[in-house]
């Protein structure tokens, strides 16, 4: 895992820590530098991980300065769209969420200036972790599916898989539409990845250009990409996607929820960031 | 043994009038690839979006001005301690230095915009000077040390 882009007290700190269930590093300027590993939060100190704030590492403006900086390679103007969108993203899928003043005009962000916060995400693979729901759901075919899980419950990690297992199927291709960065490492002869752009521009273009058996895009977060997924499945793919829910009811009562899109519903449930228990529902919502 | 210590003199007084001239070539070259490195940075900042780092890599000439960008890249904190910048100069090259890249496109542009007419000037002035002086000093130089050769021998 590169995490070059730490300052060197916080990179030393972390070389302490068990990186193979380090979810999350979170930094606000003038606090305690927190660590989520296991699912569990603890304090970042020059030992490594703790529950005591007493000697944790303070973060200051220097250091968000050289995540930064470092991040953007010194060349903001370079990373400004994904800034706009609050967050950056580094090599191996780290996506680094950001806090502070958004500069509007007319309505649209331009710029984020003081940033104050940085949220860094850590990916994991888990190999495996989409055997059962591949041989359910997929051998005998792709189906129309939604995952739904709150943040940071593995439905990433889970969606990489499943690309992997169809990929090997060859059962045509299979367009990725990657609009953080976060696949970086998905790879195979039917993959044609879409990374950095909108789902608005991927779903349209991707569709009509790279002619895709299946679409897999990761957080249908707003309306349009509602109607984007709603769309595709009227031009003759199949969609794999995921959405921010605590359960599939909740699900049910967003406003720009459309029924019948998907044929199942895979809902993570997950130990320690690794989605170890699915259920699995079918369009009308019965447990199957 | 005169013919010899004449010698010396003269490669002497010849050595003192390029060492005079040096620090009006090197202005010369640091503010044309200042100007040239704007006019780059521009294009990338419009264009191609290509990083900093990028940029520089493209950058086809390795001089003190390319030496102190890369630095800057690499860690932030340069010591600029090239004799033949004026304090004033250190001071607006090291704020050019903590500008680039800190903004989106358009306040880049709207920067480097500002930023562009005051080099090009110095770069005119520099161009002149070390076209000026520069040839002055050493065809002075060679001058002095011919008649001190004379003198001496």
């Amino acid at each position: 895992m590169n995490l070059s882009f730490l300052p060197v007290d916080i990179l030393s700190a972390i070389a302490k820590v068990n990186c193979s269930v380090l979810n999350e590093i979170r930094l606000r300027k003038g606090y305690a530098i927190k660590i989520i590993l296991d699912s569990q939060m603890f304090y970042l100190t020059a030992e490594g991980a703790s529950g005591n704030k007493t000697h944790a590492i303070i973060c200051t403006e220097s250091h968000i300065n050289r995540i930064v900086d470092v991040v953007t390679e010194r060349s903001i103007y370079a990373h400004i769209e994904r800034i706009k969108k609050g967050y950056l993203s580094f090599f191996g899928g780290i996506r680094i969420g950001i806090g502070g003043e958004f500069v509007f005009e007319n309505g649209k962000v331009i710029t984020v200036k003081n940033i104050t916060s940085l949220n860094v995400r850590i990916p994991h693979e888990i190999t495996g972790c989409a055997d059962d729901v591949y041989e359910k759901l997929y051998k005998s075919g792709v189906k129309n599916t939604l995952i739904i899980s709150p943040p940071m419950q593995g439905k990433t990690t889970l969606i990489k898989e499943i690309v992997n297992k169809i990929s090997e199927s060859n059962i045509g291709s299979i367009l990725v539409i990657d609009e953080r960065g976060e696949f970086f490492n998905v790879k195979g002869e039917n993959i044609d990845l879409i990374s950095y752009a909108d789902k608005l521009f991927s779903f349209e273009f991707g569709i009509r250009t790279l002619s895709p058996k299946v679409v897999i895009a990761d957080e249908l977060i707003s309306q349009n990409d509602w109607k984007c997924a709603y769309k595709a499945t009227f031009s003759g793919v199949k969609i794999i996607a995921s959405c921010h829910a605590d359960s599939i009811e909740e699900v049910a009562q967003k406003d720009f929820f459309i029924n019948k899109v998907f044929e199942r519903y895979v809902v993570l449930r997950s130990i320690n960031g690794i989605a170890s228990h699915k259920e699995i529902y079918d369009k009308d919502f019965n447990r199957i | 043994m005169r013919l010899i210590f004449g010698l010396l003199v003269f490669i002497l007084s010849v050595c003192l009038g390029w060492q005079k001239s040096m620090p009006l070539k090197k202005r010369n070259e640091f503010y044309g690839s200042f100007n040239n490195f704007n006019l780059v940075y521009k294009n990338a900042v419009s264009f191609d979006k290509k990083s900093l780092s990028k940029i520089i890599e493209g950058f086809n000439k390795k001089d003190d001005f390319y030496e102190l960008l890369n630095n800057y890249i690499g860690n932030s904190n340069v010591d600029l301690n090239l004799s033949y910048l004026t304090n004033d100069e250190k001071v607006f090259v090291m704020d050019y230095l903590k500008s680039i890249g800190k903004g989106d496109e358009r306040s880049q542009l709207d920067y480097i915009e500002h930023v562009y007419d005051v080099v090009e000037d110095k770069k005119k002035q520099c161009f002149e000077d070390a076209k000026k002086f520069s040839g002055m000093y050493i065809k002075l130089s060679v001058l002095i040390g011919l008649m001190l050769f004379i003198v001496v021998v």
